[in-house]
């Protein structure tokens, strides 16, 4: 299968992958979008959009990626369950695939309560598995949800994601599995901060033998401030974040420079993990620091 | 159990007002065994309500169902004097005293929360949400539409931890509970099946939903 | 009511025992039930409320939990007395025949099996003493029995002696009392060097059965002995005729003793001579367990009753009856064919099932007179009553748990804006906690209370029976 998705292209082709996360913003500013795309253009092979994350309102997903798009930036559209009921989720895919979107990245999505309309109703129709499914079906059997058959299929290379820190820790690999069988081309784990327990989980998917099935890329994450570390270390709901790391950053001379540090030595790290086949660096609200982790991490110029 | 919790009073007292012969009514059913809307439930409201204002007449009194015709006859006569009625009962409750007393509003004094069971006494848990289409055979007892905050079908998010819900500690995780419930019964394989989307039509996303049992009904006349 | 008369029950509790304990015990239970104190000397202190009845033996012990009929020698008369519930304190003497302690017409060798089963372990004590005299005389003794009980003073020790001096248990469990009131054992592992059923099967082949009541259905055993003794605490059960032809000991001289004895529901036994003299805090949990003995079918006599017809099956009164008196009524005249029911005998008449029922189930058959216009509602145990006749209109509650959010508002009258809750000092309350529960219901209702128009407060105040009356006055006025 060729889908046409510069991310399927250079796993195909062996390449260790880069992905990066662009974060649209809570306005119609294209110029925001944009700028970005300028930024890390040329440092990652394709650029997660996201989707309304946290459940705060921003500028939807398929919209800004076509702003990148135009940039000459490949994106990956953000799905999330939580706003859209099947029909919706169909439809806007059958509309972004229209628009050139090659790549669409299935979630459940984080619960409203988080976000800036906690008194929102949420939909969750479908969970993530079932959208991978779903979209599986509409691009290999032409086929919407309900069976009915469609003229032109959506070509796209699918994703999803993979917490290996949330619990139960022996169903997530079993969970991935799942993931695979519903059709999901490549996953994106959370954001590796505590590389031993990641490692324990990467021989889980190993011995099941899923990362022949499934393209790994490791989630890594710059993180800004001491004080952010100790925030997720406290208050992020299925994230690992390990005392050292912390500490290393509170004791920094220079902290950005130190996360860019931890970042660059972590993607050694994963990169060497057997079934690791790529990096998806998410810089939440510092994207411009990307280029820099890629370079230093060796990663750059990206093969084209 | 249907479980209700009492509105703000500040709330019916503003619903109230102008009124001067009240009733508020009980229910003997659900809301009464969460405490909410029972016989002394409906006391404890007529009392409040007099003494705030003490030039009204407050009654109050239950029936052991509101959510049933003939039980609703037997507050006939006490309607008859009176202007307004209150209504500790659920939804179904205040909605069938607003359908058999035409000429009279019955207003809601509860806010229905919910259908679950008192986990242990004064605390109360959702359990089902009357999706319609039951699945706990295939998730250890453990209802995932009612249980898991995002309702999912096909195991945990990623935000279970240490069997807590992402959004509250106070929540547990369904699937880390059904995870452990089926490893228990041996059955952690189910886990592996992909369980299709849901059919909704069948919860309330249908519309509103009817069931006629012609067998039990009763001939035109009879 | 819809409550099967099956049972007369008496709701009377007889006391058989002569000591401190046993007065105090009188006392105790003398507050909560009519009490009658069988003792056989003469009486020393009588206490308020209770009959007692001095230079008495008890004769014979007949009926069961609920409703005991019990023969009694008093004052050289015979009389009958009914009991629902009958509490030993086992430093009387036991009807173990003086033949068997003294032993001495048995004279040369024997082997003696003696059946023990069901007696009370101050009973124990005289067999398994008698046994060791036998086996000191050279006598080859079995005990079958169906415990080893060593809880009670010197029994562990006593036990280990008989087995030094050659007595042989035939038991695989040894039962250490963990509690000194009665019913409440660990079962153990024997300790080591004492012979169990497993040694057992070096005299016979069969396995031992250890329920001596069930002897009849292991098959033949093979002793043979020259004398069978039996100890039985329930006569009606064993059917020793069988147990002879199994241990086939059939012909032999046999003789049956019934100690009085028994660990028989209803009878609650407390060993007094045991460690340290019972704190009161030990009084009254034997009181409670003794209570709590009690089950069994009797019409509602208490001061609360429940309304099958208008009980919602809520369980609340279940949950939250601090003293265990909550139980299931099958046969209810209602739509669920039970209601909750609360056992008069097992209720300390706290109220706090009242004052909490959503249905309004639960009455009082003596309810407070005219409360209207009351300023304060108080525990009787409090210093309420002291303002009986002091131009302060006041209501008296079983116990501050007993008064509900309905109690409180219905004392109301236009005009009234403080009510005052009386309530026992902290950790007085006879009824646990009860006045924790007042506290929340309070504080709720004033959240409610305080949006209110004219707004009322209500306010706990907590005065003891023995405050002066200046004071008890003082707090209820606020000042």
């Amino acid at each position: 299968m060729m889908t046409g998705s510069n991310l399927e292209r250079v796993l195909k082709e062996g390449h260790f992958a880069v992905t990066a996360e662009i974060g649209p913003p809570k306005s119609c500013n294209a110029a925001f979008v944009q700028r970005k795309a300028d930024l890390l253009k040329g440092y990652a092979d394709v650029f997660n959009i996201t989707d309304n994350q946290t459940a705060i309102v921003r500028m939807s997903s398929i919209a800004a990626a076509v702003l990148i798009q135009q940039k000459g930036l490949e994106p990956v559209i953000q799905m999330t369950c939580r706003d859209r009921n099947r029909i919706g989720l169909q439809s806007d895919l059958l509309g972004a695939a229209a628009l050139g979107i090659k790549n669409v990245l299935c979630l459940t999505g984080d619960h409203q309560s988080f976000g800036n309309h906690p008194q929102a109703k949420n939909v969750f129709d479908l969970d993530s598995i079932q959208l991978i499914k779903t979209i599986k079906d509409m691009r290999d059997e032409g086929r919407f949800l309900c069976g009915e058959e469609m003229k032109v299929r959506p070509d796209v290379f699918i994703g999803c994601v993979e917490n290996p820190f949330a619990d139960p820790f022996e169903f997530r690999a079993l969970r991935l599995q799942k993931k695979i069988e519903a059709g999901a081309d490549f996953v994106q784990t959370q954001c590796v901060l505590d590389m031993k327990h990641f490692r324990h989980f990467m021989d889980l998917i190993n011995d099941r033998g899923l990362t022949d099935r499934v393209a790994v890329l490791a989630g890594v994450m710059p993180i800004k401030s001491a004080r952010m570390a100790r925030y997720m270390q406290k208050n992020v709901a299925g994230m690992m974040v390990p005392d050292e790391l912390c500490e290393r950053l509170e004791t920094a001379a220079d902290v950005q420079k130190e996360a860019v540090d931890i970042v660059v030595e972590q993607i050694a790290e994963v990169k060497e993990i057997p079934g690791v086949r790529g990096v998806h660096i998410m810089a939440v609200a510092w994207e411009e620091v990307v280029p820099e982790i890629v370079r230093r991490a060796g990663l750059y110029p990206r093969p084209f | 159990m249907i479980v209700g919790e009492l509105k703000p009073f500040t709330e019916i007292k503003k619903m109230i007002r102008g009124y001067q012969r009240i009733l508020v009514a009980g229910c003997g059913g659900c809301v009464t065994v969460c405490q909410t809307g029972g016989l002394q439930e409906a006391e404890t409201l007529a009392r409040l309500l007099n003494m705030d204002d003490p030039g009204t007449t407050v009654e109050s009194l239950a029936v052991p169902r509101q959510c049933e015709w003939e039980f609703l006859e037997q507050l006939k006569t006490t309607v008859q004097r009176c202007e307004i009625i209150v209504s500790t009962a659920c939804g179904i409750g205040v909605q069938a005293m607003n359908e058999y007393f035409r000429e009279i509003q019955t207003l809601p004094a509860l806010n229905t929360r919910f259908l679950g069971m008192p986990v242990e006494h004064g605390v109360f848990v959702e359990r089902c949400q009357a999706c319609g289409e039951c699945m706990l055979h295939l998730t250890g007892g453990i209802c995932p539409v009612a249980r898991c905050s995002k309702s999912l079908m096909n195991g945990p998010c990623g935000g279970s931890k240490n069997g807590r819900c992402e959004i509250s500690p106070e929540i547990d995780c369904a699937w880390q509970l059904i995870y452990e419930r089926l490893k228990a019964l041996d059955q952690l394989e189910r886990l592996l099946v992909l369980q299709p989307p849901k059919d909704w039509s069948h919860s309330r996303d249908g519309g509103v939903r009817k069931m006629v049992r012609e067998d039990l009904m009763l001939d035109d006349g009879e | 009511m819809g409550y099967p008369q099956t049972l007369e029950t008496s709701s009377k509790v007889l006391i058989w025992g002569e000591s401190e304990l046993a007065l105090r015990l009188a006392v105790e239970i003398g507050r909560r039930r009519p009490v009658v104190w069988a003792l056989p000397g003469e009486l020393v202190d009588q206490p308020e409320g209770v009959t007692v009845l001095p230079n008495s033996r008890l004769i014979e012990v007949n009926g069961a939990s609920g409703c005991f009929s019990v023969q009694i020698e008093t004052n050289g008369s015979l009389i009958r007395q009914e009991a629902g519930t009958i509490v030993v304190l086992p430093e009387l003497d036991l009807d173990v025949p003086a033949a068997f302690r003294n032993n001495e017409e048995i004279d040369q060798a024997q082997t003696i099996v003696m059946v023990v089963d069901g007696v009370r372990p101050g009973c124990y004590r005289e067999i398994v003493g008698g046994a060791r005299a036998l086996s000191r005389r050279g006598h080859r003794v079995y005990l079958i029995v169906d415990e080893v009980q060593v809880g009670f003073p010197g029994g562990e020790e006593m036990f280990q002696e008989a087995c030094r001096e050659g007595v042989v248990f035939l038991k695989d469990t040894v039962v250490y009392f963990d509690s000194r009131s009665a019913g409440c054992g660990t079962k153990l592992p024997a300790p080591a060097g004492v012979k169990t059923a497993e040694s057992f099967r070096e005299f016979t082949d069969q396995t031992l059965y250890l329920d001596c009541r069930s002897l009849g259905d292991t098959g033949p055993w093979v002793i043979e002995a020259d004398r069978l003794w039996f100890f039985n605490g329930d006569r009606v059960r064993a059917d020793y005729q069988q147990v002879r032809e199994v241990l086939g000991v059939a012909g032999v001289d046999c003789q049956e003793y019934y100690p009085f004895q028994t660990r028989r529901k209803g009878i609650l036994e407390i060993d007094p001579g045991w460690g340290e003299p019972f704190s009161q805090e030990e009084i009254l949990a034997a009181v409670k367990t003794l209570i709590h003995s009690q089950t069994g079918d009797a019409p509602p006599a208490g001061r609360y009753e429940v309304r099958a017809d208008l009980c919602a099956l809520c369980l609340t009164c279940y949950r939250i009856c601090p003293h265990g008196a909550v139980s299931f009524r099958e046969g209810a005249e209602n739509l669920y064919g039970q209601a909750m029911f609360i056992d008069p005998r097992a209720c300390f008449n706290c109220g706090r099932c009242y004052a909490e029922c959503p249905a309004q189930a639960i009455r009082q058959d003596s309810p407070p007179e005219e409360s209207l216009g009351a300023v304060v509602l108080a525990c009787e145990n409090s210093g309420g009553p002291l303002l009986e006749g002091r131009g302060i209109p006041c209501l008296l509650f079983p116990c501050a748990g007993s008064i509900g959010i309905t109690d409180m508002l219905r004392a109301w009258q236009p005009g009234i804006e403080r009510l005052v809750i009386m309530t026992c000092r902290d950790g007085k309350c006879r009824h646990r906690e009860g006045g924790k529960r007042l506290y929340s219901r309070v504080e709720r209702l004033n959240r409610l209370l305080r949006v209110l128009n004219n707004p009322v407060h209500i306010e706990v105040v907590q005065v003891s029976a023995q405050d002066r009356v200046d004071e008890v006055r003082r707090r209820v006025s606020g000042l």
